[in-house]
């Protein structure tokens, strides 16, 4: 078991999906408590975002790390849900903003939250601002998550929040903003409930918003 | 409150809480600002010699050490006037006379002289450099070359910032339209003047730039330049009357701005395939323009496609920890020599920082040393000390938990070192330009190895050492004879659609022609963009 588990952890550092699943599978089918691998598991991912902020890693590295997470939930998810262990943590909307088509940033935040246990929809690239707040009450959503690669569409988050306004929806749904040009003063100026440099930290981030 | 600018002396007036850079701008005087005011890049540092200042705010304590601090020196964009001031502005000469060497016209022109002595101006609107080519039109000679820091540069380095700016308020747009059409007057007044010549004998002009600098130049907003899906606000060809846009030359004469393929593949890169003769060749070959939009032509049988990458700043040294433009004192080469380092610095005064030449040298030799991963990782501290000559190891070391490589010793032991955010960036900026290189190839259904040449437009590409670029993976593994600079390749190209009309027209009818790709519609860019980032494993040989 405790092979597995290291195997699984291994796997995840080292990006490789086919060993993290095989890994993951042979945890279930021995039929073990999953709550201490999905401790492990958090663990990995705080690690990673320790190593991708001292630049010893770097994209490459943690999207393939964060592919091999999502590997292992692909297989957990189902088991967790049945088990009622782990209840699902919240429902998380995220996209680039209008006029955007830089996704690989939102793309890495959108595995490591799912890998974390949120449901994400992932509403992809230059999302119009209405898609996210129709997204939004469509899901049921906690979270929306706004994502701006350059100066000249940072002001579509801005959108976002006033048709949540305009709707009397702002508060209903806590939305998160983040991307290269983007910094925290700005996040409050429009009315953000959170801002995050990195993928990792947008983990917690979101779990401190959700209470967890 | 009176503001004297040193070492020219030049002396403005400027009402109080004025920002310097501001005040620098409007005073016309060249500085970097690449960041445009954040106060992040810590180009604009000057020297305050007198004058009652604000304390220095976060920003500049953090880009500034405090033995500079002692000295004065300030972030120009973070000090807002309070106090009649006197300030040293560091020289910036020798980045711009770079960009009049190398114009090189295909051996096959041939052009058009006029029957009696006319002159012409050809235009090159460089993001960071603008370049006034003087040509006579009888002769079909070039007389000289002038060149400038383009002065928009002080609201940021890169065409996304100047768009920014010119969106913040109404008359900005106003601004960089003038100051370039000023830029472009000036630079024709010091030709003029130069050699004599008789302004109204200049009957005609060639503009070309990227296609945000071709908006500015005509006044037009760039807005949609910033923002999918990147729609210029014209495509085609403009001729215009000399006094219509206001260049000084003969009022009734010609100006042709040459047009453009796509919101950020410019007319920059229209005179590119003028120069290099792209569309006629036979065979797979590629033309790439080294910047911050890295824009790449692939011509494969017949055919032609066009792309621009963001490769953003890291080229040109911004965006780098110690990173410089090509002026004095910026490390330009860099080799490891039994076990030792060995740099070059333009002027060979003593090194001062790193331009974008030296940085695709220094990375190319950390990574042939084995100090720099394939990954992009750098080696540890430890692992340097067992597996490294010493006079090696003990260069690198961790500076604040990032691991940095000191490459040189400037004037005052001031260390230029490259350190591991540095290499993430070239490996954001060449993982751009290559994967923008392969995603053409798919395009047209080959491989690196079906390729016949590449083709380096821009003074960039004549400045960079072939084998460090290929070591880097910024240009694909061919052989190093089939890699080709061509010198200022846009300057060329205007002189060209400047010294015939046949030429003009030809590339005119060409453009419908070019197939543009936006690579971020492109199901798997992610993947080749991501690829692309490491770094390849070359053998040294």
């Amino acid at each position: 078991m405790e092979e597995s588990i290291n195997k699984l952890i291994e796997a995840i550092m080292d990006g490789d999906d086919e060993v993290s699943a095989e890994a993951a599978q042979e945890i279930v089918d021995a039929k073990a408590d999953l709550k201490p691998v999905i401790d492990k598991l958090t663990e990995a991912m705080r690690e990673l975002g320790r190593q991708f902020e001292a630049m010893e890693i770097f994209l490459p590295e943690m999207i393939l790390s964060a592919d091999a997470m999502v590997a292992a939930m692909d297989i957990f998810g189902p088991i967790l849900a049945e088990s009622g262990d782990i209840q699902k943590k919240g429902t998380v909307v995220m996209g680039t903003a209008p006029g955007d088509m830089h996704e690989i940033g939102k793309n890495i935040v959108v595995t490591v939250l799912t890998a974390d246990g949120f449901d994400v929809v992932d509403l992809g690239k230059n999302v119009p601002a209405i898609e996210f707040v129709n997204k939004a009450v469509e899901t049921n959503a906690d979270i929306i998550g706004v994502s701006a690669l350059m100066t000249t569409t940072m002001p579509g988050a801005t959108e976002v929040i006033n048709i949540l306004k305009d709707k009397g929806l702002y508060g209903k749904y806590k939305v998160i903003v983040g991307g290269a040009p983007t910094n925290p003063d700005w996040a409050k100026s429009i009315g953000a409930d959170g801002w995050s440099e990195s993928a990792a930290e947008a983990v917690v981030l979101v779990n401190k918003l959700m209470g967890n | 409150m009176e503001i004297t600018i040193l070492p020219n002396n030049i002396k403005y007036q400027v009402a109080e809480g004025t920002s310097l850079l501001q005040v620098l701008f409007d005073a016309g005087i060249h500085i970097d600002g690449s960041c445009a005011g954040a106060g992040v890049c810590g180009c604009c540092k000057i020297q305050v010699i007198s004058g009652k200042t604000p304390p220095p705010d976060e920003a500049e304590t953090g880009l500034i050490s405090q033995e500079e601090l002692a000295q004065g020196y300030r972030l120009a964009c973070r000090v807002h006037v309070m106090d009649d001031m006197r300030i040293l502005v560091p020289k910036m000469k020798n980045a711009d006379s770079r960009k009049t060497k190398l114009l090189y016209l295909p051996e096959d022109f041939i052009p058009e002289k006029t029957p009696e002595q006319t002159y012409g101006l050809a235009f090159d609107i460089g993001t960071t450099t603008v370049v006034c080519m003087l040509w006579d039109m009888h002769r079909a000679e070039l007389i000289d070359i002038a060149a400038q820091t383009n002065p928009q540069s002080v609201f940021g380095a890169d065409v996304i910032t100047r768009i920014n700016y010119c969106e913040e308020k109404p008359g900005n747009l106003k601004i960089m339209h003038e100051k370039i059409i000023d830029c472009l007057n000036e630079l024709a007044d010091t030709l003029i003047q130069r050699h004599n010549i008789q302004r109204d004998l200049i009957r005609k002009a060639t503009v070309v730039g990227n296609t945000t600098m071709s908006h500015l130049f005509l006044g037009l907003s760039p807005s949609t330049l910033a923002r999918i899906p990147f729609t210029p606000a014209f495509t085609g060809p403009k001729e215009l009357k000399a006094n219509e846009i206001g260049i000084r030359i003969h009022p009734d004469g010609d100006v042709y701005l040459l047009p453009n393929i796509a919101g950020h593949v410019g007319s920059d890169l229209v005179a590119g395939i003028l120069t290099s003769r792209l569309m006629e060749k036979s065979g797979v070959h590629i033309l790439i323009d080294l910047g911050t939009n890295g824009e790449v032509i692939l011509q494969a049988d017949g055919h032609t496609w066009a792309c621009s990458t963001a490769a953003g700043p890291a080229f040109e040294g911004a965006s780098i920890h110690h990173g410089m433009r090509a002026a004095a004192g910026a490390i330009e080469s860099v080799k490891i020599v039994d076990g030792d380092v060995l740099v070059h610095t333009v002027d060979d005064a003593p090194p001062r920082g790193i331009c974008g030449s030296g940085l695709i040298d220094a990375t190319a030799a950390l990574i042939t040393a084995g100090i720099i991963l394939p990954s992009g990782k750098m080696m540890s501290i430890p692992a340097a000390q067992r597996q490294l000559p010493p006079g090696l190891a003990h260069r690198l070391r961790k500076t604040d938990n990032i691991t940095e490589f000191v490459l040189a010793r400037g004037e005052d032991d001031r260390e230029i070192v490259l350190n591991h955010k540095d290499v993430r960036q070239m490996q954001l900026g060449k993982g751009a330009i290559y994967s923008g290189i392969l995603l053409l190839l798919q395009a047209a259904g080959k491989t690196v190895a079906d390729i016949d040449s590449v083709l380096l437009a821009g003074a960039f590409g004549n400045y960079i050492n072939k084998e460090s670029a290929v070591v880097l993976g910024l240009l694909p593994n061919i052989p190093l004879d089939h890699i080709i600079p061509l010198g200022n390749a846009a300057g060329a190209g205007a002189s060209i659609a400047l010294l015939s009309s046949k030429e003009r027209r030809y590339i005119y009818d060409k453009l419908d022609e070019i197939e543009h790709v936006e690579l971020a519609d492109c199901p798997n860019f992610q993947e080749e963009f991501i690829g692309a980032m490491s770094f390849p494993q070359i053998k040294a040989e």
